[in-house]
């Protein structure tokens, strides 16, 4: 399963380097105190620095200049606590095909992403939704700040299973029922349901004050339509409705049409509302995401 | 079409095998998919997909396999040659008594025209057919003709004949249809003591099953007034049966009674005696498979004066005789005289004159019977149309009786006479002479100057009071009571010829109700000759004779089926269409030149499919 592949150390090794990317910072301490590695304000001594002209002058180093008549700038960490759910589609529809490892690439790149979070002390949890032994409804980790705690996932990424019915929506309705502090919601889903759905859930998202990135993930089979050519009988894996197909290059066609439609018109919605829309599309493609999407759309620095 | 070597047929399974992967490549596997979604802008097929609508590569492949499989096992066609010659059939009918017993709701006759019938609508066009029946003697219905609806017309109007079949007929239809390429013979039996030749063209179609039949074998008017009569019928099944016994006399009946035989046994009923003489008929009145033999006729002596002359010159034939005319009937008036005395009787009229070794023929009596003739130096020379009498034989045996009459085995009867028949006389038996001469042993007619008839055997020696020949006593007896019976009625067995007078043209009226007509010959005769059992009517413009025709043939009455092993013969019913001379032609490399070019046909689609892919790729 790719999702071992997140927890591999030459795989984190890739990862230390980077940082999510946060537009806002949060200043409020609620909860325990964090040390995070961006400069800012804080109360905690970090460095110093030569006075240049628009600097602070409230951070300048009496002290020094007394003792040595130079100008110094104290520079403080900055302080930050924000709560970061990795909220992840573990549906039916996830685990198809089967050859294309969809929910595994789903979890490796939450799991990357819990990672990154997490090596700057942020509290990250990471969040399933679909079904699980039968029942519908979110399965969800504590919150993790330090990465030394980050192997404490791997059971729960192991145990994930494609399995049940996906809404958005309505995951993102219990999700929100525990009323927390706004934080960051990274949503990993390959989308396929109705755009209301998603939209709806979207939006519900933004308007309890979270930064909202999205993870379309598709696999690399469906999302270009190469399936063997035939006639099949197929079968909805979710609602169970049948549909009898012949399968060839016609069809290939269309569906990479479809593909490239539901992910338009969710990237066009989510462009519309400042939501990070990262196309993941192919297993194969792990680390080019990571290493070069998610910078180049902001998901991390 | 067949196969030289069928067990290669198992190569076909390739076909079945190749049909299993068809069905297999065209069912529909389920294909479960994340979401239908995807597919919301696949082209929804036009027309479910059928099984039966295949690639057009299966189809050259199942040619492919089907041509190899069969070239394999030696698929072969039987070409019919062009008919060298025309073929000619012979359908030969038994149409004895017992081919017209009822089975179900139709006769054995009806099954056997039914089943030629069916020979001929399935005969080629050019073949002929002729149609032969044999019974008494062999008829050649109608000549090889290949004219279908006269062959079908002279086939429907076949009947069955109240006679037994000889096997001199059969041997004579048996000839007739020698010329043909092929014989049908339908019969539900072959007659007694009949030899079928060797021939492979002979093949026979067995008519029949067991069926119930009763018989009255004889009938005995008695003397009337003094004798009981005796009434003999015989159970043919093989079970108990109870017939009802009826019999008349001159249309009155003085008998009715219900009797149980014995499975295949015989009974003899009693009655009488009978009160006055005349026309005695018997009859079953319960039916059975065969109607023919269920009535019988006799005529018992009217009580009136019936003068009998009996002229011999040995003492004791004439008392032999004279016993033996008693015995028929005591109240006749008997005289016997020896030939030389007969100049007293000039003058005298005569019912009956039975004249032994002796003929007169201006004596004057009604009938006259003939025994052991001898013309007399003086007489005048014979004129034509009249009895010629040959030369003596010492010794003669009589071999057959023709008139239907019992004969159990030959009986050498001692000296004879060669005669020779007018025709207007009948022969009733006949028999050998030294040397294998065959002569007439018995026989009668009638012409102008009355009944006449003839026994050729002499009787000295007490012949007629002798128990090992008591064929020939009984052979006596019927003669001298059909020359007693009255003028205009003849009772005879079925099948023999009766010369009865007639003047003019005469109408002949058969039993079931038909009528011929028939012109007298130049003595004033018409020749009759009953094949049914019954009444038969003479009408002429001298009056109307009456024959009353009795049947009985042990054989044919018994109607128990007995298989017949033939020699087989070529194929009959429903397989002339093969009959024609055929080759065997394998057309092995035809299927394999079918397949090559299947093969070459699969692989220039294939190619061109791929010639067209690789462009689209493009």
């Amino acid at each position: 399963m790719l999702a071992k592949r997140a927890f591999e150390p030459d795989f984190l090794k890739r990862l230390d380097g980077l940082i999510l990317g946060i537009k806002r910072a949060r200043t409020a301490r609620i909860g325990p105190r964090t040390l995070g590695r961006v400069q800012g304000i804080g109360i905690e001594l970090e460095n110093f620095k030569d006075y240049v002209e628009g600097d602070d002058l409230r951070f300048l180093d009496w002290n020094a200049v007394g003792r040595l008549d130079e100008l110094f700038i104290r520079t403080f960490r900055a302080e930050r606590e924000i709560e970061v759910t990795i909220l992840i589609d573990t549906s039916a529809s996830m685990a198809l095909p089967a050859k294309d490892d969809k929910l595994g690439l789903a979890l490796a790149l939450g799991a990357a992403l819990a990672y990154v979070g997490m090596n700057e002390n942020d509290a990250v949890r990471l969040v399933a939704f679909g079904a699980h032994h039968g029942k519908t409804g979110l399965t969800q980790t504590q919150f993790h700040r330090r990465r030394e705690s980050y192997l404490g996932l791997l059971p729960f990424v192991q145990k994930l299973k494609g399995e049940g019915a996906a809404s958005l929506n309505r995951a993102v309705e219990q999700l929100l029922l525990a009323r927390r502090q706004p934080g960051m919601v990274v949503l990993i889903s390959d989308f396929l349901v109705a755009a209301s759905d998603y939209e709806t859930a979207l939006t519900k998202l933004q308007a309890a004050r979270n930064e909202v990135k999205v993870l379309h993930v598709m696999g690399e089979r469906e999302s270009t339509g190469t399936l063997a050519p035939g006639f099949y009988r197929m079968r909805d894996c979710e609602s169970g409705q049948i549909r009898e197909i012949v399968l060839g290059p016609q069809a290939a066609a269309a569906c990479r049409a479809k593909v490239e439609q539901i992910s338009r018109r969710l990237r066009e919605f989510c462009a519309a509302r400042s939501i990070t829309y990262v196309a993941a599309f192919g297993a194969g493609n792990l680390d080019r995401i990571i290493t070069q999407e998610f910078p180049r759309l902001g998901l991390v620095r | 079409m067949g196969f030289l070597n069928p067990l290669n047929l198992f190569y076909g399974l390739s076909l079945g095998l190749l049909i299993l992967i068809y069905l297999n490549a065209r069912s529909r596997s389920t294909l479960e998919v994340s979401s239908l979604m995807l597919f919301e802008e696949v082209e929804q097929p036009i027309a479910k997909p059928k099984l039966a609508r295949v690639d057009l590569l299966f189809w050259l492949e199942l040619a492919t396999l089907a041509a190899l499989s069969l070239a394999v096992a030696g698929l072969y066609l039987k070409l019919h040659a062009a008919p060298e010659r025309i073929r000619r059939h012979a359908l030969i009918f038994d149409t004895a008594a017992s081919m017209g017993a009822v089975e179900g709701n139709r006769t054995r006759l009806d099954q056997a025209q039914r089943d030629a019938l069916a020979i001929v609508s399935s005969a080629p066009a050019s073949d002929q057919f002729s149609v032969i029946t044999y019974a008494q003697e062999a008829t050649l219905r109608h000549a090889a003709s290949g004219d279908r609806s006269a062959i079908r017309a002279a086939i429907e109007s076949l009947a069955a004949e109240a006679v037994a079949a000889r096997p001199s007929a059969f041997a004579a239809a048996l000839m007739l249809a020698r010329e043909s390429d092929s014989a049908e013979l339908f019969a539900d039996r072959l007659p007694a003591g009949a030899t079928v030749p060797d021939s492979s063209h002979l093949r026979l179609h067995q008519i029949g099953t067991d069926a119930a039949n009763l018989a009255i074998v004889s009938l005995d008017s008695g003397v009337p007034g003094h004798t009981q009569g005796r009434c003999t019928i015989r159970n043919f099944s093989s079970q108990t049966r109870t017939p009802e016994l009826a019999i008349d006399c001159d249309g009155h009946e003085v008998y009715r009674s219900s009797v149980s035989i014995p499975a295949r046994g015989q009974v003899n009923l009693n009655f009488g005696p009978l009160a006055s003489g005349g026309l005695v008929h018997a009859r079953l009145l319960t039916s059975d498979a065969l109607e023919a033999d269920n009535q019988r006729w006799t005529y018992a002596t009217a009580n009136r004066a019936f003068h009998v002359l009996i002229v011999s010159p040995d003492a004791q034939v004439r008392d032999d005789l004279a016993r033996v005319v008693r015995a028929i009937d005591p109240n006749f008036e008997i005289t016997e005289i020896d030939p030389p005395h007969l100049n007293g009787l000039a003058d005298a009229h005569f019912d009956l004159a039975l004249m032994h070794d002796f003929y007169d023929p201006g004596l004057h009596a009604a009938s006259r019977l003939l025994i052991y003739p001898n013309r007399p130096p003086n007489a005048a020379p014979n004129r034509a149309g009249e009895l010629s009498i040959g030369k003596s034989v010492p010794y003669c045996e009589m071999s057959e009786r023709i008139d239907g009459g019992i004969l159990t085995r030959p009986i050498l009867l001692g000296a004879g006479r060669i005669i020779t028949l007018p025709i207007w006389m009948e022969p009733i038996a006949r028999g050998v002479g030294p040397g294998s001469v065959t002569m007439p042993i018995a026989a009668i007619g009638a012409n102008r100057d009355g009944r006449l008839g003839v026994l050729a055997f002499d009787v000295r020696g007490h012949l007629l009071l002798d128990p090992d020949r008591i064929d020939a006593l009984i052979l006596t007896v019927e003669m001298i009571k059909s020359l007693a019976a009255p003028q205009g009625l003849y009772i005879v067995s079925s099948g023999t010829y009766v010369s009865v007078p007639a003047t003019g043209r005469a109408r002949v009226q058969a039993p079931d109700g038909s009528s011929t007509s028939a012109v007298a010959d130049q003595w004033g005769q018409v020749r009759v000759r009953p094949l049914q059992a019954g009444r038969y009517q003479v009408s002429s413009a001298g009056g109307v004779q009456q024959i009353f025709a009795n049947y009985y043939d042990a054989d044919e009455s018994d109607l128990e089926s007995k298989p017949v092993t033939m020699h087989a013969g070529e194929p009959g019913a429903g397989e002339y269409a093969s009959i024609t001379s055929s080759s065997v032609r394998p057309i092995t490399l035809l299927l394999i030149t079918l397949a090559v070019l299947a093969f070459l046909s699969e692989s220039a689609l294939l190619a061109g499919r791929t010639i067209i892919g690789r462009r689209s790729d493009v």
